[in-house]
């Protein structure tokens, strides 16, 4: 067993002799909680599958749960296991650890890579600590792995360029380990999380510490007011007042000694591709002399770096914080106080199995708060709880490519995934610098993003499978020369309805879009009836929501 | 908290865009009188924090506050800057604008990272859910705007009001995706819909989604099919007007530029189409104003964000609003930075962050030619008198609030339904 297990079982012991958590100390009187009604089993098994794995559920899923809902969990553990979790636990990280920015200091010119490799370069780097997070958690390892581990993840991209011990003749994301000395601290020993929080020569490390507090402990130094003129000491001498004036001392009194810890990141030389890519062990001491604090996990004393995982892991807030930000992300809206007994009820659980996130994940899906489809009551309450939630750009695009093989990609760019020359702020997406969360509710780049998606998707699967003889995925029943009125035509028709939408096509709907395919055929023939009959399912507001 | 409903008229648009909505987008020839509510706002940013003394502060008699090496002190009609021979471009601007500029300064941003300070400049918040005053504004003017609020570059922050900002995206990606030309960037050979067979595709979507709100198959209260109609309705209006708007300004050389940028601002301004729009200036050749080292950047940046707004005012002036009157006498600029720097120079010859900042207003319903706030001798912010603009000990500490609610003031937006802060009216012209 580690250190950190060890300490662990340790403060799982105290918290089960201690007062019960889930209980307020202080009565505030019963919150206002909405009624909520949950999804139609089909449609709740559409989200799992989307939130789970990225793509929709099969016809035959869909089918099942149709005939016996109780059916849900055995499919949603199912997709537990299922090979895109992994990615789609990136994706949610990705949205709070904010690390899949499009520029880092070191750009891939300066480590002579073709602009080809650009986004592959940027992505890799920036998923270096969201792919950790993943294998852990469905290797089913306690959570605090993440901090104690002595590997990381990395591609044969990152392999050729960074200290790593990767495999020669491998490819794809691999655990491998650092070979430059630096600590067994998983994500806090990563590139990609450091590079994404760089500092400079006056931060000294803080706002890495500050993202530590952040994303572990969901304690926001940055969040806390910061006001000069209350402030007394002489501001001339900056580095004397954060040590000394009480008023700096209440955030940088826990900020500095997490950032003297951070010391084996620090570059002489901003920029500097050796600088940034190596850890330098011998500066960890430049810590204290330049904070001129010792090492401190809030308060307690740590001999720098190579401590600070198992602090973390010990830290109980760590633990509720897991909870709450898997809830808030698969609930698609922040946590409230309201909130508070189910997000302790959630840790609890995720305590008792051993940190297990899956166990997390499964829990938060069993949810009112996921499952929620409606409300009972539409007068006010609950009017923030995300009953309908927009599919993400990371959603749609491995959707549409499960459907339709069209992935838009341009000079290696995935266009859903990058600003720089896509769309992913435009589609609602998170881009980590200027917004922080996905857009709750349609918009006008997000209508036009999303019509585009689907013309170019459809016009792709339809080009294939009707005109160059690819395989079926998305239209399985029908050539080109079936018509209204015969069975296969109306099949099909009723089968992309319930496979894309995740509910039964009703008459009228039938009867409108083959009304709408008769009218594009009569002008332009089959194919493009088809392919505006796909696209006008992919613009669904059933499809590009859940 | 409830969401409003988008405030384009669906009534109007489903009407097949006839008269009312034509009206609306300042294309019927029909004069309007300006008023607040028709008031235009271009919000110019320096992201980075930008240092003051080298414009707009002139602190010579503040021992604890260094200046730049050439600063000299300087007032014209009525604002007192920094003048340098290597800065003309502050003195030209100063000399052709002062009467319809005012500098505000002592601002306290009440943080000192710059995600958070962009944030609290722009909003008064910190927390991720508020919509910040560009977004207020554009949400709360006459008439149906399509393009409610336009970031051509910067930050948007929104809550409420989301469906009410337009992003052009880093490389113009939006106006791509309106003419469909984004189809060609796929590495995959696709091809667009004919036209026909996309208006067919587009009203199928209309219909889908209003049979679906009826039915009551959309949740979220009516409120996700409520907003994905009206977005429709923006696209199917933007399509009659697309041929007129063009949203890439390109770049200058190594960074955006910026006169570009503003003039596309006043091209749907004058179109009547948005009410806001957001540019960015990240320093020179994009290097950003983040000076802890370097500080002569400030020197190169300051000159040509002022270079730059001499330009942008030259090019305002000959424009036209909605109802043909000059553009310049319903637009609003604001010119800030989420954030001030140090007095003093560290020990690499930069300056680190300061929680107080100045800012500047210039054109319509700004009482221009003055200086209101003020900073005491390390550099903070006093207490002002809100009416007069004077220091005062009874006075009010300056909050990027009471910013906002000047400027929704000067928008005709009721400020007390958006911050607890009251306007600086003083600023009001």
């Amino acid at each position: 067993m580690s250190a950190g297990v060890g300490a662990l079982a340790l403060w799982l012991g105290l918290v089960a002799c201690g007062p019960d958590l889930a209980q307020p100390v202080v009565d505030t009187g019963a919150p206002l909680r909405p009624e909520l009604v949950d999804l139609a089993a089909p449609r709740l098994l559409r989200r799992m599958s989307l939130d789970l794995r990225g793509v929709l559920p099969t016809v035959a899923e869909l089918d099942r749960v149709e005939a016996d809902p109780a059916a849900l969990s055995e499919l949603r553990d199912a997709y537990l296991d299922d090979p895109l979790f992994e990615e789609r636990l990136v994706d949610l990280f990705a949205e709070r650890w904010h690390t899949r920015v499009d520029v880092f200091d070191i750009e891939y010119y300066d480590y002579h890579l073709d602009p080809i490799e650009e986004y592959a370069f940027e992505r890799a780097v920036g998923e270096e600590p969201l792919r950790l997070m993943a294998r852990v958690a469905v290797e089913d390892r306690p959570w605090h792995d993440i901090v104690t581990t002595d590997t990381t993840v990395a591609n044969e991209l990152l392999g050729s360029l960074w200290p790593l011990d990767y495999p020669e003749g491998e490819t794809g994301w691999q655990e491998v380990h650092y070979t430059d000395g630096r600590p067994a601290v998983g994500v806090l020993a990563t590139n990609g999380l450091w590079w994404r929080y760089n500092t400079d020569n006056s931060n000294m490390n803080r706002r890495r510490a500050a993202a530590i507090a952040r994303l572990l402990l969901c304690e926001d130094f940055l969040a806390r007011p910061v006001s000069f003129s209350a402030q007394t000491s002489d501001l001339g001498d900056v580095a004397q007042a954060v040590r000394t004036d009480p008023y700096c001392l209440a955030c940088h009194s826990a900020i500095d000694p997490i950032a003297a810890s951070l010391f084996g990141f620090w570059w002489l030389s901003q920029y500097n591709v050796f600088e940034e890519t190596v850890y330098h062990p011998e500066r960890e001491p430049l810590g204290e002399q330049y904070l001129q604090v010792e090492a401190a996990w809030f308060g307690e004393p740590m001999d720098g770096l190579s401590e600070m995982g198992v602090r973390v892991a010990n830290d109980p807030r760590f633990y509720r914080c897991t909870a709450e930000t898997m809830a808030a992300s698969l609930w698609r809206r922040e946590i409230q106080t309201t909130d508070f007994a189910r997000i302790e009820s959630l840790r609890d659980d995720f305590l008792a199995a051993d940190a297990r996130l899956r166990v997390l994940v499964s829990g938060v899906t069993d949810t009112p708060e996921y499952r929620a489809g409606a409300l009972v009551d539409t007068s006010g309450i609950g009017e923030d709880e995300m009953t309908r939630r927009l599919l993400t750009p990371e959603q749609l695009d491995r959707a549409v490519e499960e459907l339709t093989a069209f992935s838009w990609r341009y000079e290696g760019f995935d266009q859903l995934s990058n600003d720089e020359v896509g769309f992913r702020i435009l589609l609602g997406g998170v881009d980590g610098t200027n917004t922080y969360a996905p857009q709750p509710d349609p918009g006008l780049t997000w209508a036009y993003a999303t019509k585009r998606l689907a013309q170019a998707a459809a016009d792709f699967a339809v080009q294939r499978e009707l005109v160059l003889g690819g395989d079926r995925r998305l239209l399985t029943g029908v050539t080109a020369e079936h018509q209204p009125g015969d069975a296969a035509f109306d099949e099909e028709l009723a089968r992309l309805h319930w496979r894309l939408l995740g509910e039964r096509a009703d008459a009228t709907w039938l009867d409108e879009v083959t009304t709408l395919w008769e009218q594009v055929a009569a002008e332009e023939g089959a194919v493009a009836a088809w392919t505006t009959v796909v696209t006008v399912l992919l613009r669904d507001p059933l499809f590009v929501s859940t | 908290m409830a969401r409003p409903p988008f405030q384009l008229s669906r009534r109007h648009l489903l009407g097949g865009l006839a008269a009312a909505p034509l009206a609306g987008l300042g294309l019927s020839g029909v004069a309007r009188a300006a008023s607040a509510g028709d008031r235009r706002f271009l919000f110019v940013m320096c992201t980075g924090g930008w240092d003051t003394t080298y414009a707009l502060t002139p602190m010579f008699d503040a021992p604890g506050v260094e200046m730049p090496d050439d600063a000299e002190p300087a007032e014209v009609g009525g604002i007192a800057f920094t003048d340098g021979e290597s800065r003309p471009a502050v003195r030209a601007f100063f000399e052709a604008h002062a009467a319809k500029t005012a500098v505000l300064h002592g601002l306290e941003v009440r943080s000192v990272t710059h995600e958070r300070c962009r944030q609290l400049m722009l909003t008064g918040r910190g927390d991720a859910a508020a919509d910040d005053w560009p977004s207020i504004l554009g949400a709360n003017g006459s008439g149906d705007l399509l393009l409610p609020h336009l970031v051509l570059a910067g930050p948007a922050y929104t809550d409420r009001y989301s469906g009410h900002v337009v992003r052009v995206g880093n490389a113009a990606q939006l106006p791509k995706l309106m003419d469909g030309s984004a189809l060609a960037l796929s590495t995959s050979p696709v091809a667009p819909p004919s036209s026909s067979a996309e208006s067919l595709e587009d009203a199928f979507v209309r219909q889908r989604v209003a049979e679906l709100d009826a039915a009551g198959l959309l949740g979220q209260g009516g409120h996700y099919a409520r907003r994905y109609a009206e977005v429709l309705d923006q696209i199917a209006a933007v399509s009659r007007l697309d041929q007129d708007l063009a949203l890439d300004a390109g770049d200058a050389g190594c960074e955006r530029d910026l006169i570009g940028d503003a003039g596309v601002a006043f091209d749907v301004f004058s179109k009547g189409v948005s009410r806001c729009a957001m540019v960015r200036y990240n320093g020179w050749c994009d290097e950003g104003w983040d000076t802890h080292q370097g500080i002569e950047l400030q020197n190169t940046n300051t000159q040509d964000l002022f270079d730059y707004l001499n330009g942008i005012l030259a090019d305002l002036d000959g424009r036209t609003g909605p109802d043909g009157s000059p553009l310049a006498d319903s637009l609003t600029i604001v010119v800030f930075s989420e954030m001030g720097r140090h007095p003093q120079y560290n020990s690499w010859g930069g300056k680190d962050h300061w929680t107080f900042t100045s800012c500047m207003l210039i054109g319509a319903g700004v009482a221009g030619g003055q200086v209101v706030g003020a900073m005491d001798s390390d550099f903070r912010g006093q207490p002002v008198d809100l009416a007069s603009g004077e220091p005062s000990e009874d006075g009010v500490s300056l909050l990027p609030e009471n910013l906002g609610a000047t400027l929704l003031a000067l928008g005709d937006v009721d400020p007390g339904d958006h911050t607890e802060a009251a306007p600086i009216t003083a600023l009001l012209g």
